[in-house]
This record gives C-alpha cells, structure tokens and sequence, in this order.
C-alpha cells in the first residue's frame, strides 16, 4: 500500500489511455448484464417454475381432500422470496429513488443498505436538491459511488466511510472518505479505473488521496450552464 | 479480478471483504465487525463440495443466497456477494472451472 500517495485524473489527462479505460467500462457493463441474464434465468426463473408446479400440486389435492393448508405456506414463503429478489434485482439494476427522489435520497438509500450488509458505518451529507442536477449527471456520480463503496470494502479494510456531496458555484462535488489501510492509486484497479472513466465522461476529474490512515477521494464534475443559473 | 464479499466460517464472525484467485488458492481477506483485517486461505485442490444455497432468517424464513465452499477436512465457508446480480453464480463457475 502506498503511503501519502496521490494521483488526478480528468478528461483531459486521460489521453491515451481513455480508450482502454472506456473498454473496460463497456466490458464491465457487459459482465453486469450477464450477470443480470443469468440471475434471471437461474433464479428467479426456476423459483417460478417451482411456484407454478406447487400451485398445480396444490389444486389437485384441494380436488382429491378438499384440505390445501399445509402445501400453501411453503409457496407463500417462494413468493414472497421471489417477489423480494425482483425488487432486490431491480434496485441494483436501477434504483428508482434515483428518478423519482434524486441523487441524495438514492445515494442515501443505498449506503443506508451498504452500512446494513457490512456493517461499516457510513456517513452521508447532502447539500443539493434533486432539481440540481440532470439524470446524467446524478447517474454518473451514483455509479461512481457504488464503485469507491466496492473499492472500499475490497481493499481498505475500514471501519468508518464518510460520503458528503455538495454544490459548488459551477460544479458538484463529492468527496469519499474511509479510515481504512488505504490503497495504490496507480495500481490498476479496476474499480479506481471505472470510476475515473466515469468522472471523465462527465466532465470532471478523480482525485485521491491514500496513506495508511485512509483514503480521500475527491471527485468534482461540472454543472451544465443550464443548472448553473 | 476480485469480489466484494460476506464471508464465514462455522463459529466464527462474519468477515466484510474480497475473494480473490491467487495461483492455487482462494483468499479471503477482510476485517470483522469490530475486530482486526484477517485472512483465510483454501487450496483449490482441497475443495470437496462448491454449492449456492439460501440461508434462513432470523425467522427462519429464506434469507440470503450463500456460495458455500466446502474443504475434504470438513471445513465450510458461506460467501455472500456484494456484487449485485448474478456474481454468486459468476463466482461458483469460476470456482468450478479452477478445481478442474
């Protein structure tokens, strides 16, 4: 791990190596989707099935006995389930907060599901309003968060995340601080690389900060003139 | 190429961290709830049992889908993916294709 270390990417600064890091970003959106494809058909799929042949089993045997109770639960438990892992599917997919609520209340929501699965506390602050920011933008830094949240739980071993998104006269800032062991930032992670492609494409620029305290990273896109007025 | 992951062993506190391929072996490191960064290894050639299956909740309804790693000494180690969709399933295959 390296210590003090930091490192700025913007749009500009990317150059060269802007493609390769696009390519990985369109791989890595190709794995989710496989991904998606398959958790469609292996789970929620079979889990359908089951349910639909249980529910035949259950109609015949209401038929023969006229007593149904003891094959009912068991469906009621599969669909329950199946109903949670649709909605579970959809959020990771694309959480609707983000459309209906806007980047705070989805990012929110979010990290409030992060502290729970892992249970590193996580601070959140927001300062913007949802009119603030267009869909690209809210989206852009929402991905970019999921990633520095993965990067986080991956490498740095922390027991405290802050995340604070504010706005500044033309542009919007989100800073991503952990008290973990902190990381390489030339080191090719993926993560550190997607998020940086992300920020690029928006816009902005990634900066990071690491020692073996912790890790700081800032990133800053910039607000169409549209919203700035 | 590593994963975001849930780990734990039989008696022991769940792990917050990565799983990751490293020559033979799986590695899990990471830090538990309060405790200090740990680590566990498991050589791919004594895995005797890769499955998924879901765990029950605290009501003992189905709770979350695990990857379950089991060692020929009679080790068990449940994954949980932080990965979103369909990573359990990418991370078994991967898993399945390496012990071969």
């Amino acid at each position: 791990m390296a210590n003090g270390a930091s490192t700025s990417t913007g749009a500009d600064e990317l150059g060269t190596g802007c493609l390769r890091l696009l390519t990985q970003l369109f791989a890595t959106e190709e794995r989710d989707r496989r991904r998606l494809a398959r958790e469609l058909h292996d789970e929620i799929a079979q889990s359908l099935t089951s349910l639909l042949l249980g529910l035949r089993s259950l109609e015949q045997a209401s038929i023969e006995t006229g007593v149904a109770a003891d094959a009912v639960a068991p469906l009621r438990e599969l669909a329950v389930t199946t109903i949670e892992d649709i909605r579970r599917l959809s959020v990771e997919l694309r959480p609707r907060a983000l459309d209906d609520y806007g980047l705070a209340t989805a990012l929110e929501r979010m990290l409030a599901a992060w502290e729970r699965s892992t249970g590193i506390e996580v601070a959140f602050t927001a300062n913007l309003s949802q009119a603030e920011l267009p869909g690209e933008l809210a989206t852009g830094l929402y991905r970019i968060a999921e990633e520095l949240m993965t990067n986080i739980v991956k490498h740095a071993h922390a027991r405290h995340v802050s995340i604070v998104l504010t706005r500044k006269t033309e542009a919007v800032v989100m800073i991503v601080e952990d008290d973990g062991q902190g990381f390489d930032p030339p080191g090719a992670r993926i993560g550190i690389a997607v998020a940086r492609a992300r920020a690029a494409s928006l816009g902005g620029r990634l900066s990071i900060e690491s020692s073996a305290a912790g890790a700081s990273v800032v990133v800053e896109a910039p607000l169409p003139r549209r919203v700035m007025r | 190429m590593s994963y975001a992951v849930i780990w734990q062993q039989a008696g022991q506190p769940s792990v917050t961290g990565r799983l990751e391929f490293v020559d033979g072996w799986i590695v899990l490191s990471g830090r538990p709830l309060g405790g200090s960064p740990t680590r566990c290894s498991v050589a791919l050639d004594e895995v005797a049992d890769v499955h998924l299956e879901r765990s029950r909740d605290a009501q003992g309804g189905r709770g979350r889908r695990l990857l379950v790693v089991g060692g020929t000494n009679g080790t068990r180690i449940e994954v949980a993916s932080l990965e979103g969709p369909g990573a359990l399933h990418e991370l078994a295959d991967e898993l399945t294709t390496r012990r071969v």
